[in-house]
This record gives C-alpha cells, sequence and structure tokens, in this order.
C-alpha cells in the first residue's frame, strides 16, 4: 500500500520537475531570438513547446542510463529506494523553483544530481556516491562548458561582423537578416533540448517502475511515461521561464541579430559535438557562455559582468543546494510515512511560497519585450533609420 | 580523471563547425549586397550636396546585383541549410542508429 503511494507521489514530482525543467530552459533555446526581434515572445515559446515535444519523443538513449554510475546500484551497490528518489526530486524541485525566482540559468541536471546525491548519502552514506565519477561527469564539465561555448561564440561573432562590413565604408551590409537565420539555429537548439532533457525525468520514473518490481529489470521507459514526460516539458516551455529569457536575452549583454545568430550557432554546434564526441555538457551553461562570448565578440558591446557573476555563483550553489534539501528531505523519510507525508506537504509549501512571492513583481512575455524595446532604446545609435524602424515596428505592435 | 582528449575534440568540432557556418550566412549575404548601396538597415542614407546647391539623399537602394553574387549567396545559404539538416540528422538518434 505504501509501496504504491510513493510510486504515485514520485511519479507525480518527477513530472513537476519535468515541467519546471521545461520553464527553466526555454530561454537557453530562445532568450536570444525574443531579444532580437526574430521571434515574438509567444511564438518563440510555442515553438520551443512543440521541438521540446518532438524531442522527448525522438530518443530514449539518456533515459536509459540517467543513474549512470553516480550512484552505485547493483550489485556491491546500494539499493535504490523510491523514498530516496522522492527525495532527491523535493531538492531538485524546490532549487529549481529559487532560481527561476532569482531569474537564473542553472541547470536542472545539476539540480537533480544534487538532490539524488544528498538523497543517496543520507540513505546510504557517503560511500553511496562515487566523488570520482562526480567530479569528472559533473563538476569539471560545468567550469569547462561556457568557456568552449563563450570562445567558440566569441570567434563565431567576429567573423559575422567581419565579413558583413563594408570595406569601403565601415558600415554593416544586411546585419538585421541574421534574424532569419536565428529561427533556424535557435529551433536547433530546442530540438536538441527536448531529446535530452524529459529523457531525465522519463529515467528517474521508470528507475523508480524498476526499483518497485513494477517493470521489468533492463527495459526502457514506457509509452505513457515517455508521453507524460513529453507533456509536461512542452508545457513547461510553453509558459515560459520569463524571468531567465529576461536575464539571458538583456541582462548579460546587449544582443544583436548577428550575435543572436553566432551566440545559438555555437551553442547548437557546441551542444551536438559534445553529445556525439562524447564529452557531456550542460545545454544551460553552454547557452551562457555563448551569449557572453557573443558580447565579447561586439565592438562596443559590454557584458554585465555583475549579472553574469550572479549566475555563477547559482551555478555553484545549485548541486550542494540541490543535495542540502534533498539530505533534508531523505532525513525526514527515514521517519516512515509520516516522513513523506510531512515531506510533500513542506514540499508544497515551498512551491506554493515562491509562486506568490513571484506574482508580486511577475515577468511575462509582455514585460520582456517591454524591457527589450528599453534595452534598444538605451543603446546610443545616432542612425535615424534605426529609430525609424523601431518606431515603426512599436506602432504595429 | 577528465577525458582531456575528447574535451579538446569537442572544442575544436564546435569551434570550426560554428564558424563554417556563421561565415556561410555572413558570406551570403554581404554577397546579397554587391552592387548594392549601403544597406537600408544600417545605413542613415547618404545626404549629397550638388554643386549647384540642391540637397540630394541617396538612401541604399538595391541597385542591380550582378547575376554571379546571387548565384553565389543562394548557395551560401544552401550550404547553411545542409548544415541545418546535418544538425537535425545528429540529434535524431533514428537516423544513425545502427
Amino acid at each position: 500500500m505504501d509501496l504504491t503511494l510513493i510510486v504515485v507521489l514520485v511519479i507525480v514530482l518527477a513530472l513537476f520537475f519535468d515541467f519546471t525543467n521545461g520553464f527553466h530552459d526555454t530561454a537557453n533555446a530562445m532568450a536570444t531570438p525574443i531579444a532580437t526581434g526574430a521571434l515574438k515572445p509567444r511564438m518563440a515559446v510555442a515553438l520551443a513547446a512543440v521541438l521540446n515535444l518532438v524531442g522527448a519523443f525522438l530518443s530514449t538513449e539518456v533515459a536509459r542510463t540517467i543513474s549512470g554510475g553516480l550512484i552505485k546500484e547493483g550489485d556491491g551497490g546500494i539499493q535504490i529506494t523510491p523514498e530516496m528518489i522522492f527525495a532527491g526530486l523535493i531538492g531538485a524541485v524546490c532549487w529549481n523553483m529559487v532560481t527561476w525566482l532569482f531569474g537564473l540559468p542553472s541547470s536542472s541536471s545539476h539540480a537533480l544530481f544534487g538532490g539524488l546525491i544528498g538523497a543517496a548519502i543520507v540513505g546510504a552514506g557517503v560511500g553511496a556516491v562515487d566523488f570520482t565519477v562526480l567530479v569528472s561527469k559533473v563538476v569539471l564539465p560545468a567550469l569547462v562548458a561556457p568557456i568552449v561555448a563563450g570562445v567558440v561564440a566569441f570567434v563565431a561573432t567576429r567573423l559575422a561582423y567581419a565579413i558583413t562590413r563594408d570595406p569601403a565604408t565601415g558600415r554593416g551590409l544586411g546585419r538585421g537578416n541574421f534574424r532569419y537565420a536565428q529561427i533556424f539555429s535557435s529551433s536547433l537548439v530546442a530540438l536538441a533540448h527536448g531529446t535530452n532533457d524529459a529523457q531525465k525525468t522519463m529515467g528517474v520514473i521508470t528507475l523508480t517502475l524498476i526499483a518497485t518490481g513494477a517493470q521489468a529489470v533492463g527495459t526502457g521507459p514506457e509509452f505513457w511515461v515517455i508521453a507524460a514526460c513529453a507533456l509536461a516539458i512542452a508545457l513547461g516551455t510553453y509558459t515560459g521561464g520569463w524571468r531567465i529569457i529576461k536575464t539571458m536575452g538583456t541582462g548579460l549583454t546587449d544582443i544583436k541579430p548577428a550575435q543572436g545568430f553566432a551566440a545559438e550557432t555555437s551553442t547548437a554546434a557546441t551542444i551536438l559535438a559534445s553529445s556525439h564526441l562524447g564529452f557531456a555538457l550542460s545545454t544551460t551553461q553552454v547557452a551562457s557562455g555563448s551569449v557572453i562570448g557573443s558580447g565579447l565578440g561586439r565592438k562596443g558591446a559590454s557584458v554585465r559582468w555583475r549579472t553574469a557573476g550572479r549566475i555563477g555563483v547559482g551555478w555553484l550553489l545549485t548541486l550542494p543546494a540541490a543535495a542540502a534539501v534533498g539530505a533534508v528531505a531523505a532525513l525526514l523519510v527515514t521517519i516512515g510515512p509520516v516522513g513523506i507525508v510531512i515531506d510533500a506537504v513542506l514540499g508544497l509549501a515551498v512551491i506554493v511560497a515562491i509562486f506568490v512571492i513571484s506574482s508580486r513583481d511577475k515577468v511575462t512575455s509582455g514585460t520582456v519585450v517591454s524591457e527589450v524595446d528599453a534595452a534598444v532604446g538605451a543603446v546610443r545609435t545616432p542612425k535615424a533609420t534605426r529609430k525609424n524602424r523601431k518606431k515603426k515596428r512599436q506602432a504595429a505592435e | 580523471m577528465i577525458d582531456w582528449a575528447a574535451f579538446a575534440i569537442v572544442a575544436a568540432a564546435a569551434l570550426v563547425s560554428a564558424s563554417v557556418v556563421v561565415s556561410l550566412f555572413a558570406y551570403g549575404l554581404r554577397l546579397l549586397n554587391v552592387g548594392r548601396g549601403l544597406d537600408a538597415d544600417d545605413s542613415p542614407g547618404v545626404i549629397e550636396t550638388t554643386p549647384s546647391g540642391s540637397v540630394t539623399v541617396v538612401s541604399g537602394q538595391p541597385e542591380g546585383r550582378p547575376r554571379w553574387a546571387t548565384i553565389a549567396a543562394v548557395a551560401c545559404f544552401a550550404l547553411c541549410s545542409c548544415a541545418v539538416l546535418f544538425g537535425i540528422y545528429l540529434i535524431v538518434p533514428f537516423f544513425h542508429a545502427s
């Protein structure tokens, strides 16, 4: 009886995590096209949602290897119980909500790993976690991902500007048209995201079903699990994490179409290279690095390092913070069924509280656009035509 | 501990592929502007004062682009499309699962 209740709780919580994953990561693909006006905000999140939905159905490779040796399982290892997964998910969801409240693009995967690690340490001791794997697969990639993406985006931005510079006058030629390319480059990022991130939740649910004997060992995710996860991440994506889109689209640097295209292409290239040449990198960190790199690449653009620093601190905290929450949740679980109920109630309270706090200063698609317009207006341009074009567009909206 | 060789390959592949795609699209845009005045997007239009004193505004209107430039630009965009298709090919495991 308890077993089925906990399984239902895990599935619900896992799907909610998937939802937060969706709205957390909309910004990775769509912050830059929204910032440059390549796509209207609503259109952009709808496109990202559809691509995430499609992407989730495309592959189950990641789902099959979710635990990936991070937590020692099987022979000589520890038994992963649904209770521990539940506690880990609470840690992951809480941390995702907190970073969303502050508009920080943090890695949802790190939150998930952190939560599970914290729960595993409480449930089975420090020996349950393979720290060598943790450092080589999670910590170091997190450090190098933004650097690689940043360098690639810097070079790409420089190239884009150099090639489209009129040798006679030094002025730009047709740079606004990079907008059209942005639609494709950002769509690629959204699709790649869908094939990766929804699967983490599928993996967690499947792991739970296998652990409780509801599913045979060694089998892949059931179809209803895939469908539910795909829907949850698409819904989350469509809801749009406007806070994070605002940070990435306008908070780090003011993005122009050529930069946006260079940044998205760099993100797509880095992610595809990493997932196919065997060095896994986090989408969020790659995308943030690309935006900063493209900011450094355009002459006259400035990067707001204070915002970048805030994001960096968020990244450093993600894993330990989610682990701490996961550990506390796991401690409560050890009490017994009462602990699970307390966990569920506390988790729900945190989620509701954050939604209430967030509603005080709502960030919606409308706010993001006006922020973008304000940012564009703040850039001093002596060129009359650009201002006119801007006014025309504002009048049309 | 960390596979630096794999890391170097990933970094190099990302750098080369992103640079190539961005360059191709940029050259495409550049070629579309061959034989054209200043781009309407970035130029304010040039104000010229003739010796007689009259003022004319020469804006960036298309003035006829040579055929070779159009063909080359389309080729650049086509190559970019190939890159996008290759990206989709890489993302969808169905295409390369043996």
